[in-house]
């Protein structure tokens, strides 16, 4: 097996089914929540993925996790097409990719205590059927995810803990299974800005010492600036530009991520600087734009714009941008 | 180079205009939360700043801070818990906190508004945008002539930019962005001197946030608004605010201009508070973060607030809470360290 | 006049231990989300329900006479003063006496200790009462979980189906069912089980679409949990609290319909339910009871009030 093909995304494609737009229509619409996404995710990498709400994140996170079905396209995963598998092929897949929610006050059972919590993956795979072992991963899980010493939580419920702790309980139950991936959806943006530092810190070393590939998904480019390895920028559920992550954030090419770029803010007053701010907002995924998709907000469109789906155009080995200026 | 800072400029002396009239004044206000059978609470403790015309100040802290009471407290919609113990706002010269229920309500909206925190939730969504800015219109100025309600109602609408013929709208079929317009309009309707705005870009999409900070900064500049902007977000605060209050467990941390407080800040609290926070100009760099959690109002140390957390901290943060060192003039920070180097 | 005390206070005994739980049902109490890490712990503890419960009058008279009555019931034979199964030797100067120190109630027209009857009594109607409870709660329980986790066809036949038993008034089609089988007391409970199911099907199945929706459950699922387990460990705990709420107001309910059922002669005529003593009371004649009539909270039917005049009575 090459490093190259560990998560590999093809083509795919998510429709959501949106009714019929009139009362005797023939056809119903879709919402394009996914439209044709490919990428590649290598041992122990980290990518960040990037975009507004309603650019498709989310429910490409949910693909990924075989949570939903795709309407097109191929997941393979360490060479093996996982896009459809029976339910106990996708029990024995959970295992390998793992995910962390949002929101660590909605994502924890309020009924049950830490230690019921973090030891529930392990029960329900029938991983070590032997108390005194589940016990000892329970804890390692724990320590691992930085809630040290583990004994202190571990019969807690989970509204004595704060944000971030809440947070290291959910990491530590996706660890308990020993995963090869970590799907992180917004990991910290309910978090106090001093305890966010910790938590990205801690995917950032939990990569170093288990060997985990992290999709981090976010709106805020600057959180995962230091830690990602590359960057794919969504845009209305296609991948608009892919790259390093210093190739994105120094040599934008899109002009998409030119502008999200721009918005960002920087906490320096003396930097303060031109923002290109995009009028309106993200269109609706039921009538995506013809031509290219971004072309009714681009600052710098042109008439084929309106009627050219623009091809992925490579600009170096690992940078790939869709935009038709790009074009030579 | 495009999305790396292209022009450097130093905006924020540049605002704090000395001529400028004074609007809203506030002198060691003292918030105590009294609950039955606990000592109470302290939750805003000994703040005071002042606004000038055109201004934007930031009130910056991490939940929990104080700085949600401090903006009620402004208005006296504190809940009934909340005490003001001490301290005076004043309004263009009068005070607020002695004057009648009755006098207040005339300045409630009229001069003083506020933009709240989830648009998502403060509209009603069985009434059209319109209909519920023509309302606050009404309610606010009941002999404002009724022929020119809808006229007003265009005009505060073309103000935060939304199209006249989306009036007739319902809240639903508004997105985040624009009901958050929808709600600056509302503040508005009564050409208010001072707007406070309640984290009005959390929840929002960068796009949309940069958009929403555009707008009232357009705001102040055509309309002379001064602008209370309570927020949690470093960057925001950076791009926007001329000065900023850094509130800690119910305290000040630190009160400077934007320059200061980012350049050269001298509370360990707000240095640490920057470097958690991501900056895309220095991309590879380790977020540092402060381990341990903010007080809580019931359980307050005994000295510094900060000194649990602070990397600096000496036996004295301890034992004795820090006063208020003036550091130039138009700098304040309360913390031990700044006395002794002073 | 106890049967309405009793409904009443299981009502009041309902509503309070809602309010305890429910901040633990949804997770977390307003604000939490705002005020950050520790600010706030739930009141989970038992100690701090007790705080909240002891400062309640009316919450504390209804804890303190349920197991009184639970108690008279389990006891009776040793606690009532005369034994009402057995026709006891009485003269005719026995009956329709009115309270004494001998007989704290007064004697009936069979010259039976009305205080005795009416420990007795207590059996029966809380006999009816929790097996008929306990068979609505299973039903609507289950169908509720079952409609609201799996939704769909299911949900909608399933709802439908609870739409209708909901717009057939009970009261009368329990009266046409027992009246044409044998009025035994399993009939009524099976009748009146079989047929109060239905407000806790709903209020089950909205519970459970909300606990459904929750990000737990969706994190389950990820973690590779099936619909079993989800259930299990997941839906039901947080279906419980609302459950254990709904199944005290069905017991207090099954026993004012065992009441009605009684009064209206359609009890089991061998036993002896607090129904069945004011069906006597009420069709032979002034009741001896030294006590002020009383309207039965629920009841339009029959039961509106039974006046009893003490001087009446000696008379």
């Amino acid at each position: 097996m090459s490093k190259e093909n560990f998560l590999e995304v093809r083509g795919l494609k998510k429709y959501f089914d949106a009714g019929r737009p009139a009362l005797f229509s023939r056809e119903s619409r879709f919402v394009h929540a996914v439209d044709d996404v490919s990428f590649n995710l290598r041992r122990s990498e980290v990518i960040a993925l990037v975009g507004e709400s309603g650019c498709g994140k989310s429910t490409l996170s949910l693909l990924l996790m075989g949570l939903e079905e795709p309407t097109e396209g191929t997941i393979s995963f360490e060479g093996r097409d996982i896009t459809h598998l029976n339910d106990k092929e996708r029990k024995g897949l959970r295992r390998k990719i793992q995910m962390i929610f949002q929101d660590p006050y909605e994502s924890l059972n309020p009924t049950q205590t830490i230690e019921e919590i973090i030891n529930e993956p392990l029960l329900v795979h029938g991983i070590a059927p032997d108390k005194s072992e589940r016990d000892e991963r329970v804890k390692k899980a724990m320590e691992d995810a930085g809630l040290k010493p583990a004994e202190v939580y571990l019969y807690r419920f989970p509204h004595e803990l704060s944000g971030g702790q809440r947070q290291r309980v959910v990491i530590a139950a996706a660890l308990v299974l020993e995963p090869e991936i970590l799907l992180a959806d917004e990991p910290v943006s309910m978090l106090d800005v001093s305890i966010r530092a910790e938590i990205i810190n801690l995917l950032a070393e939990l990569r170093i010492t288990r060997q985990i590939a992290v999709i981090f998904i976010t709106h805020d480019l600057g959180s995962v600036g230091f830690f990602a390895d590359r960057v794919a920028v969504m845009y209305l559920g296609r991948i608009v530009e892919i790259g390093t992550m210093l190739e994105v954030l120094e040599k934008p090419q899109h002009p998409y991520t030119k502008a999200l770029l721009s918005v960002i803010p920087v906490p320096n007053p003396r930097l303060r600087r031109e923002r290109i701010i995009l009028q309106g907002e993200t269109p609706n995924p039921i009538d995506v734009p013809s031509g290219c998709r971004f072309h009714p907000r681009c600052p710098v469109a042109i008439s084929t714009c309106k009627h050219s789906d623009p091809p992925s155009i490579t600009l170096s080995k690992t940078h790939q941008a869709s935009c038709l200026l790009l074009v030579k | 180079m495009p999305g790396r800072p292209t022009v450097e400029k130093d905006r924020g002396e540049a605002q704090i205009n000395p001529t400028k009239r004074t609007v809203l004044e506030v002198q060691n206000l003292s918030i105590n939360y009294i609950s039955e059978g606990k000592p109470p609470a302290r939750a805003v403790e000994n703040v005071s700043f002042t606004l000038k015309e055109g201004e934007l100040i930031g009130l910056v802290g991490e939940s929990g801070c104080g700085k949600t009471t401090l903006m009620l407290s402004l208005l006296r919609l504190l809940p009934s818990a909340g005490q003001i113990v001490d301290g005076k706002v004043f309004f263009n010269g009068k005070d607020l906190t002695t004057i009648s229920e009755k006098e207040l309500n005339k300045i409630r909206w009229k001069e003083i508004s506020i933009v709240f925190q989830g648009a998502m939730n403060a509209l009603n969504p069985v009434r059209t945008v319109g209909d519920q800015i023509a309302e606050a219109i009404t309610k606010h100025m009941p002999d404002f002539p009724k022929d020119k309600i809808q006229g007003r109602v265009i005009e505060l609408l073309d103000l935060v930019g939304i199209a006249a013929d989306h009036k007739e709208h319902y809240p639903h079929q508004y997105s985040g962005g624009m009901r958050q317009r929808a709600m600056i309009a509302m503040a508005l309707a009564c050409n208010p001197q001072v707007i406070i705005a309640d984290e009005p870009t959390t929840a929002l999409d960068v796009m949309i946030q940069a958009q929403i900070l555009e707008l009232l900064d357009n705001l102040r500049k055509k309309l002379g608004l001064a602008i209370v902007f309570v927020t949690h977000d470093l960057g925001v605060v950076a791009e926007i605010c001329d000065k900023v209050l850094v509130m800690y467990g119910g305290v000040t941390a630190e009160y400077a201009d934007v320059d200061t407080i980012y350049n050269s800040a001298r509370h360990p609290y707000t240095q640490e508070l920057l470097k958690a926070f991501p900056d895309l100009t220095k991309p590879k760099k380790k977020l540092s973060s402060i381990p341990g959690y903010p007080p809580r109002l019931d359980a307050l140390p005994d000295g510094c607030r900060f000194a649990p957390r602070c990397p600096v901290a000496i036996a004295r943060c301890h034992t004795e809470q820090p006063m208020l060192h003036k550091l130039g003039d138009m700098h304040i920070a309360s913390c031990h360290l700044v006395e002794a180097s002073k | 006049m106890l049967i309405a005390v009793a409904v009443i206070f299981a009502n009041l005994l309902a509503d309070l231990t809602y309010n305890y739980l429910d901040p633990r049902v949804n997770g977390v109490a307003n604000g939490e989300h705002n005020t950050g890490p520790n600010h706030k712990t739930n009141g989970c503890s038992f100690l701090e329900f007790w705080q909240t419960f002891s400062k309640t009058v009316s919450a504390l008279s209804a804890l303190a006479c349920l197991p009184v009555i639970i108690f008279l019931a389990i006891f009776a034979p040793w606690i009532a003063p005369y034994d009402s199964s057995s026709s006891a030797v009485f003269q005719v100067g026995d009956i329709y006496n009115p309270p004494s120190a001998s007989h704290w109630f007064g004697t009936d027209d069979a010259g039976q200790d009305v205080f005795s009857n009416f420990i007795f009594g207590a059996r029966i109607s809380l006999i009816v009462g929790f097996f008929a409870a306990f068979i609505s709660i299973i039903i609507g329980g289950v169908l509720g979980l079952v409609a609201g986790f799996f939704g769909g066809r299911w949900e909608n036949f399933i709802m439908r189906f609870t739409d209708i038993f909901l717009v057939i008034p009970d009261l009368p089609l329990m009266v046409v069912i027992v009246a044409l089988t044998k009025p035994s007391l399993l009939n009524i409970i099976f009748v009146i089980g079989l047929l109060g199911w239905t407000t806790t099907a709903r209020v089950v199945r909205s519970q459970t679409l909300a606990v459904k929706s929750r990000k737990f459950v969706l994190r389950a699922r990820a973690v590779g949990a099936g619909n079993g387990h989800i259930i299990s460990r997941h839906i039901l705990p947080l279906v419980m609290p609302i459950l254990v709420v709904q199944a005290v107001l069905v017991v207090s309910l099954a026993i004012l319909n065992e009441s009605a059922l009684s009064f209206i002669g359609l009890g089991d005529p061998t036993t002896l339910s607090w129904g069945q003593m004011l069906n006597y009371a009420f069709g032979r004649g002034p009741c001896p009871l030294g006590m002020v009539g009383v309207v039965l909270p629920r009841d339009r039917h029959c039961m509106g009030g039974v006046g009893v005049d003490p001087a009446r009575a000696g008379a």
